[in-house]
Formats: C-alpha cells, structure tokens, sequence
C-alpha cells in the first residue's frame, strides 16, 4: 500500500510538472480577465520547438529558452487580437491553439535529425523544473496578494471597465500576464518533449493537457497556489489509474473526473456567489 | 458602404491568408509544385478544367456538420448566450448513427432507420445542449467553461466505447454504416437549407426570435420586461444542440461511416468560428462554415502530399485571423479617413 502512494506520487510529480506549470500560467492570465482557451496548442508548440532546438544546437538550455520564446512570441499574437483588436478572446484562443497545433507539426518536420536532446532523469534541469511550478506559484501568490502590482490585477480581473476607468494600465498588465503565461507553457511542452518523451515530438504527445490545465484553474478557484494542488490532485488520480483499475473502477472514470470536477466547482462558485460576493471570480468579458 | 469596405478587406485578408497557408504547405511537402497546383484546383482538374465531382461531393458532405452546427450557434450568440457544445454534439450524434444503423437496426428499411438515427442523434445533441443552459441560468455557471468540459468528456466517453464495447476484432474500430443507409451529397444540401429556413423563421418570425433579438441588445431590458432567462437559454441551447447532433448523424450517413481510434475532430469548433465569424446572421453562417469546410478539404488534399495533419487546423487559423485582420484594417482605416475630413 505505501509503495504504491509512493510510486503514484512519483508518478504525478514526474508526469504532471507540466500541468501543474500550466495551470500556475493561466490562473496569472486569469486573474486579469482574460482566459486562454488554446493551451493545447502552445504546449504543443514549445514541446515542438524545445526537440528542434536542441536537435540542432544539442544544448538542453538553449531548447527550454526557445521553447519559452514560442511561448511568448504565440502570447503576443494572443495580447495583439484580443486586447488590442478586441476579438472575442474565446474564439481567438481556440483558432491560435489550432494554430499551435499545425505550426508544431510543421515544425517538428524541419530538421533532419528529428531527435532531440533529452533531459536525463534526476538532473538538476529536470529538478530546477519539476521546482518551478511551486516557485512561481508562491511567488504569484505573494504578488497577487500583497503587493499593488496584485491590486491592479485584481481590480482588472473583477471590473475592466472601471479599472480603466480609474486609470490602470488594463492592457498593458494583460499583456505582461499573457507573456508570463506563453514562456510557462512553452517551458511545459519542452518538458514534455525533453524530459518525458526522451526528445521526441509526435502529435498528440501533449495528452490534452492544456484542456485539463483549464480545470485546475477553476478547481484553484483563481488561486496560484490552488491551481497547482488542483494540477497534482488531478495528476494523483490519472497516475492512479492502473490501481483503479485494479479495485474495479475503470479508467475511463479517472479521465473524465476532472472535468466533472470542474463543472461541479463553477456551479458551486456560483451557489457561494449567491451569499459571499466577495470570492466572486474574474469577471470574462465576451 | 463600411460594410462593405470591411468585406472587401476581409476577403483580401483571406486571399493573403491563403497564399501565407499554400507558403507553408510548399515549404514542408515534398512537392511544392503538386501544392501549388492543387492550391489553385482542388475542385477542378486543372488540366481539363472541368469541376472535379468527387471534391465537390465531399466538401457538400464537410459542409453539413459544420454548417448544422453554425445555424443553431448563430441565435445562442445573438442571445449572448456563448456556448462551444457543438464538438461533443456532432461527435455523439456520429456514435449513436453508426451504433443505432450498424449494430441495433440494420435490418430495417432505409427511411425508417435513417429517419430513427436522425430523432435519436438530435434527441441526444439536444440533452447535451440542455447542460450548459441549465447551468448557466440556475448556478451562473461560465457556458464556455462548461461546455468545454462537456465536450472533453464526451469525447473521452465516446473513445472509450468506440475502442470496448463497439470495437470489432483487434483494431480499435467500430463497424461500418451499411450501403442502403448511406446518404448522397444532395441530401445533406436539403438538410442545411431546411435548417436555414427553420432558423429564419425562428428568428424573425417567433416571439422567442424577438426575445433573443432583445435580449441580444439589452439583457437588462429584456429581464425588466419579465423575460424569463433560464426558459430562453435551454430553448436555444435544445435548438443548437439539435441541429449540431443532426449534423453528427448527416457526418456519419454522408462520409463518416465508422468511427476509429482516431476521432474526427474539429467540426462544432469549425461551427463555433463559423457562426462567431458571421456577426449572427444566419445565411453568412452558412457562407462562412463552407468557406471553412473548403479549407479543411484543401487540407486534407494537402496531407496527401506529406504535410503534417495539424496543418488542417493551422491553416484554418491562419487564413480566419488574416480575414479577420483585414476587416480590422479596412475598419480603423475608415475610422481615419473620417477623422481627417
């Protein structure tokens, strides 16, 4: 019995890093007001980019680093149509995830070498990332709640309208959040690549990962350092899926729990918003 | 006249999206010459010049799904009422098809067993629609949020039965509609046309057409006058749900006879852009949804000389954000010009 929670959480820290990245980078960019719906697509992307990076230089940093300018450079198309041309933040997430998605296949074919440098188990790359998630968590958490910086986009996330009203900066703390979010997921998807997948990239590989980063940050309820106990709570119960199996419960229940999770939590939020309206969420505008 | 400005620049902004999308096809298949030619033709032989009928055929079949799913999206938006169900819509409406015509009723006449898998896959998209709208008009719950959710476990739950209980042999594949069932292109024309004849009326010949209306312009307004929100929005998310479920039995009778492994995927997300894409009006609905139907086509044309399958919906995106663009373009130059006179 004690084995198998110790290996289910070995499990959970070694496959679901990721997410738990993820989920810390959208719940920033959530906080402000505005949600990411193509996650997947940037995951795929940094997870694409790191395998080619390294293919070419055979340097580890040198794909994280790129891997996280994916990222970022993808945000700022993302900043650039929703909070500058002012599409509809939805649909846009949606069509650059695609987007995400068929630019990492593509670029996944450019090299000829199309192996990467993996990321060795138990290094310390592969420890400074499986730490990142929990640091920046922390550090966002600080941030959001006790600094001005986190007032500001606080106040952005409940009310655009009369944060810009009183003179904050709303597009400019979106922007900042959005990049913050691109140069996490990227660094996600190199850890998929590079360090589950020992450098290769394939399609699909990502395991609908950003969908389910999605529900962390719900099951967080917007906070830093939720979404990434949401991220390993939800890791834990995948990575237990062949122990379910074993008691009887099929796999499919562990898949799809999450996300019934997630829809029980919105509906929750909104039973609780009925008689504390301060724990209201941010407020997305369509 | 600005309308029309923005057309214009939407429809540059697509051609140079095109051209950006065929760039990059030629760029990473091993024929740039096939590419570019097929880029230019994929609905006439470029030789003889004549349409090519099977690609005509197929993109009518493409069409369905989406443009089903567009339609019933176009009043939810308008009602502002913004939900994404339709991917798990279309995809149940596929399963319950194959299960209902290849596994339980093949026996039975060919009207009476399409006319069973249509009530029934429409019956099944319409419950899936009553979610969202529920939770949206008794626990505030975000439709968005929520209708993603629903569609990631319907996905989920429709893999799994496809590779368990409907899987035949050592392959994850389930059994194929059989031939007196299959429907032809034109068919699935009708349908699209029926629906966008439904739609209208519904729009602009029913009261619940002038709720939306009204509630669309003035959600405040509408409540005042006793408007009853939960009662609008499960209306329009069984009528959206409906027809996305009845674009997922058209699928399966027009060109996905069988599901596998690997599910179809990206037709309610095609319908979502479409109808976004279509400022709610029902007939540029239908526009937009082929317009993305031919791009998946063309894709799929593309993937035949070794581009990669993501590039399906990449180039889908690459070609929308650059119409989209270019009614931006066109919109803030008007803006400008006004300025200065």
């Amino acid at each position: 019995m004690f084995e198998a929670l110790i290996s289910i959480a070995q499990l959970t820290v070694d496959m679901f890093t990721p997410l738990a990245i993820l989920a810390v980078g959208e719940t920033v960019l959530q906080r402000t007001g505005r949600a990411n719906l193509g996650l997947e697509g940037f995951l795929a992307l940094g997870a694409s980019v790191a395998v080619v990076a390294t293919a070419y230089s055979d340097n580890q940093f040198i794909g994280l680093f790129s891997a996280a300018l994916a990222g970022a450079l993808f945000s700022a198309l993302y900043t650039a149509l929703t909070t500058y041309l002012k599409f509809n933040q939805f649909a846009i997430g949606l069509l650059i995830g695609f987007l995400g998605l068929g630019l990492a296949d593509l670029i996944a074919i450019i090299p000829d070498k199309p192996i990467g440098r993996p990321i060795e188990s138990g290094s310390l790359i592969h420890l400074s990332l499986q730490v990142l998630p929990l640091v920046v968590a922390v550090i966002a958490f600080l941030v959001l709640t006790k600094t001005w910086i986190g007032v500001e986009i606080r106040a952005i996330g409940a009310n655009p309208a009369i944060a810009r009203e009183r003179g904050l900066r709303v597009n400019e703390v979106r922007a900042v959040a959005a990049t913050i979010e691109g140069l996490l997921a990227g660094l996600a998807g190199a850890y998929i690549s590079l360090a589950l997948f020992g450098g290769k990239y394939w399609t699909g590989m990502t395991m609908g990962l950003g969908w389910v980063a999605l529900g962390c940050v719900i099951l967080g309820y917007w906070n830093p350092i939720g979404a990434v106990l949401a991220s390993y709570l939800i890791g834990s119960l995948k990575a237990s899926r062949p122990y379910l199996g074993a008691l009887g419960v099929p796999g499919w229940v562990a898949d799809v729990s999450p996300y019934l999770a997630t829809i029980a939590v919105l509906c929750a939020v909104g039973l609780l918003l009925k008689k504390r309206p301060q724990l209201k969420p941010p407020y997305f505008e369509t | 006249m600005n309308q029309a400005k923005e057309l214009r620049g939407a429809l540059l902004g697509l051609l140079v999206g095109y051209a950006i999308a065929v760039f990059l096809a030629m760029v990473v298949s091993g024929s740039p010459s096939t590419v570019l030619l097929k880029a230019i033709s994929v609905l006439f032989d470029p030789y003889s010049l004549q349409i090519n009928m099977s690609s005509v055929r197929y993109l009518l079949s493409l069409w369905g799904p989406v443009g089903l799913a567009a339609l019933g999206l176009t009043l939810c938006f308008r009602a502002r009422f913004i939900t994404i169900a339709a991917e798990g819509q279309i995809l149940i409406g596929m399963l319950i098809t194959i299960w209902l015509l290849a596994y339980v009723v093949s026996d039975l006449s060919p009207l009476l067993g399409i006319a069973i898998a249509i009530l029934a896959s429409a019956f099944a998209g319409a419950t899936l629609g009553t979610i969202p709208a529920l939770l949206r008009a008794y626990f505030g719950a975000n439709e968005i949020l929520v209708a993603l959710m629903v569609n990631l476990t319907v996905t989920i739950l429709v893999s799994e039965i496809v590779s368990t209980h409907l899987r035949i042999g050592a392959h994850v594949i389930t059994k194929s509609i059989p031939d007196h069932f299959r429907l032809c292109e034109l068919s699935v024309l009708v349908f699209l046309i029926s629906a966008l004849a439904l739609v209208w009326f519904i729009e602009s010949r029913t009261s619940l057409g002038l709720i939306v209306k009204v509630f669309g312009s003035s959600r405040r307004t509408a409540l005042t006058y006793g408007v009853n929100e939960a009662k609008l929005f499960l209306k329009l998310g069984v009528l959206a749900g409906a027809l996305a479920g009845l674009g997922g039995a058209l699928a399966a009778l027009s060109f996905q006879h069988f599901l596998s492994a690997k599910l179809p995927i990206g037709f309610g997300y095609s319908g979502v852009l479409s109808a976004w894409l279509s400022g709610f009006s029902p007939p540029i609905a239908l526009a937009s949804s082929l317009l993305l139907s031919y791009i998946r086509l063309w894709a799929y044309a593309m993937m035949v000389e070794g581009v990669p399958e993501g590039f399906v919906l990449g180039s889908q995106t690459i070609i929308v954000v650059s119409a989209l663009a270019g009614a931006y373009a066109m919109r803030s130059l008007n803006k400008e010009v006004k300025a200065l006179v």
